[in-house]
């Protein structure tokens, strides 16, 4: 039965594109616009909609509005969706590759490198779900899985990722030595601030100025209350203001991509 | 002079580099526990976790979302591990989840489920992992208000979460008691926009991030909709230290049967050490970094002043 749903589902769903498919470029605009209208008025409805107490699906009070119920399932097929364009991205990639590396253009060894990755992580995926090792050590009998997974995340991935990330610290102390240089009154400004806050946040700062009794008038002047000093005071307006431009923004943004006005979305390269 | 004047304002990068390694080095092979004086912020989310109603009988849970890989396990494991000792030792039920990142949801429960061996907590009772769960807008819409029918079966044995005796009574966003944002990226925003006013009373929310986000917080912290903050491996420094003195605590109160084991994380090959003992190398390393835009600073002041007196001579 299960497998006929799915058969039929994918059936249901081929028959759509291929009508789909038909249209003009007119009208496929227009079904993209209409469904990114419905799906955003959704959305919205549901969140600004008065709340009042409702019954969930299994009889339980909950505060909500006429809405609220359909919400969960929605949630499920936009996540199908979401597995979709997956598909969709993995096929998109294997042509783009796939055809640098048969004709040998220029880089076709990154392409290699890319279905390298991709096959052997899907296929390690796979097995390392049927090993799962666990944190609670449910699944264990699996060992070849158990192994891979951990020659692979552990000692692999986890690897690769914490060199990518280490190797900033060594750009941050070459970029602050050249960057943090008293050439003007608003450079040293910037440099005094960024020697507060890293003296402020470890134990050395707080040890070089701990001479100064916590409980003085001069207790200011320790590291640790400077730092304080510095976030709650400047940082905080200046993140709330910057917070502030981008939410509105943001809103002009999600206005124009709701209503279908923002110039390069949908098909606007096509007459 | 002139010469060496010159050469320290442009030095080689690979001599910071050099310096900066060895400093490194030598100071995570041999480190000592940074004494950390605690931050407010850090202290405030210490405290709400301590007054969460996520207690047994209390019929709440505090839901940890682990959004972290393995780039900033430094901060963010370390925080994790602070706060996972602090909930097992104040008794509290806790869920870990990891909405759009598949590294942290391998992470939070291997730590949780390493921790819960140590600290005889029990799978489904005390604990329990929601798994991994798409980043979308309809998650964070569906969630607050339906919590089985969203997550629907756990993350570890894959049974429904509504099986598990953890779950009675868990519904909605009211009743979890307190969410903790453990990630490097900027999640906790959704957070806060979507779940936070879908809860009555407000949901408190904890946020432990690496050092490089914790600026963009201090307006939400400042407005309430941030409980307290773990600001990186300082952050994690310094709850580190707070839940030490507690653990020391219940073990002369007979509280605790066994004693803490900081390498009690076995299934995360080397998971990092202390996080107090990572701050001495976090502190050596600013120091150098001082220490180069001094030398930096020195140098370009020198020239200038060479070169004012030289021009003087000139005139003269």
């Amino acid at each position: 039965m299960f497998v006929l749903a799915i058969a039929l589902s994918v059936l249901v769903f081929v028959g759509i594109m291929a009508l789909l498919h038909q249209l003009s470029p007119r009208g496929k605009k227009w079904i993209t616009i209409l469904f990114t209208f419905v799906a955003g008025l959704y959305f919205m409805t549901e969140y600004f909609w008065p709340v009042h107490h409702i019954k969930d699906p299994e009889g339980n009070s909950i505060m909500g509005n006429f809405l609220t119920n359909s919400i969960s399932p929605v949630s499920e097929y936009i996540q199908l969706i979401l597995i979709w364009t997956i598909g969709l991205g993995i096929i998109s990639l294997s042509i783009v590759h796939g055809q640098r590396l048969l004709k040998r253009m220029p880089g076709w060894h990154n392409s290699l490198a890319f279905f390298l990755a991709m096959i052997s992580f899907i296929v390690i995926g796979y097995i390392s779900h049927l090993g799962k090792v666990p944190a609670v050590g449910a699944h264990k009998d699996f060992l070849l899985g158990t192994v891979i997974t951990y020659k692979t995340l552990y000692g692999f991935l986890v690897n690769l990722d914490s060199t990518m990330f280490a190797l900033l610290a060594f750009y941050i102390a070459s970029a602050a030595y050249r960057a943090f240089r008293v050439r003007t009154v608003e450079a040293g400004l910037l440099m005094v601030s960024a020697l507060i806050v890293m003296l402020g946040l470890v134990s050395f700062g707080v040890w070089l100025t701990s001479g100064i009794p916590a409980d003085s008038a001069w207790a200011f002047f320790r590291f640790e209350r400077l730092y304080s000093w510095l976030m709650n005071w400047f940082n905080m307006p200046v993140q709330r203001a910057v917070a502030i431009g981008v939410a509105v923004g943001g809103l002009a943004m999600a206005m124009r991509i709701w209503l279908s006005l923002e110039r390069g979305s949908f098909f606007s390269q096509e007459k | 002079m002139e010469k060496f004047l010159r050469q320290l304002q442009s030095l080689d990068r690979r001599w910071i580099y050099l310096v900066l390694s060895i400093v490194l080095i030598i100071t995570l092979i041999k480190s000592y526990p940074d004494k950390p004086i605690v931050l407010p912020s850090v202290q405030h989310f210490y405290d709400a976790v301590d007054q969460a109603p996520a207690g047994p009988g209390q019929g709440k849970i505090i839901l940890v979302n682990t959004l972290f890989a393995a780039g900033t396990i430094a901060e963010n494991g370390t925080q994790m591990r602070s706060l996972v000792r602090h909930l097992m030792l104040t008794h509290k039920r806790f869920a870990t989840i990891s909405v759009g990142e598949p590294q942290g949801a391998t992470y939070g429960p291997a730590i949780a489920g390493d921790l819960a061996k140590q600290y005889g907590y029990e799978y489904g009772k005390d604990w329990i992992d929601f798994g991994y769960q798409f980043n979308t807008l309809a998650f964070f819409m569906s969630f607050p208000r339906d919590i089985p029918g969203q997550i629907k079966t756990d993350g570890q044995e894959n049974k429904p979460i509504t099986s598990f005796p953890i779950m009675q009574g868990i519904r909605n966003i009211n009743d979890v008691a307190m969410h903790v944002e453990i990630t490097a990226s900027a999640s906790v925003y959704d957070w806060m926009q979507y779940v936070q006013p879908k809860s009555n009373p407000r949901l408190p929310i904890g946020y432990a991030c690496t050092g490089v986000m914790a600026a963009d917080a201090y307006p939400y912290l400042d407005s309430g909709q941030l409980i307290g903050m773990m600001p990186g491996l300082k952050g994690a420094s310094d709850y580190e230290a707070l839940v030490d003195k507690l653990q020391t605590q219940e073990e002369a109160a007979g509280h605790v049967k066994h004693h803490y084991d900081p390498n009690a994380i076995t299934s995360i090959p080397a998971f990092p050490p202390p996080a107090r003992n990572l701050m001495y190398s976090q502190s050596a390393a600013h120091i150098v970094i001082i220490l180069f835009i001094i030398f930096g600073n020195v140098g370009l002041l020198l020239s200038r002043r060479l070169a004012k007196k030289s021009a003087a001579k000139e005139e003269a």
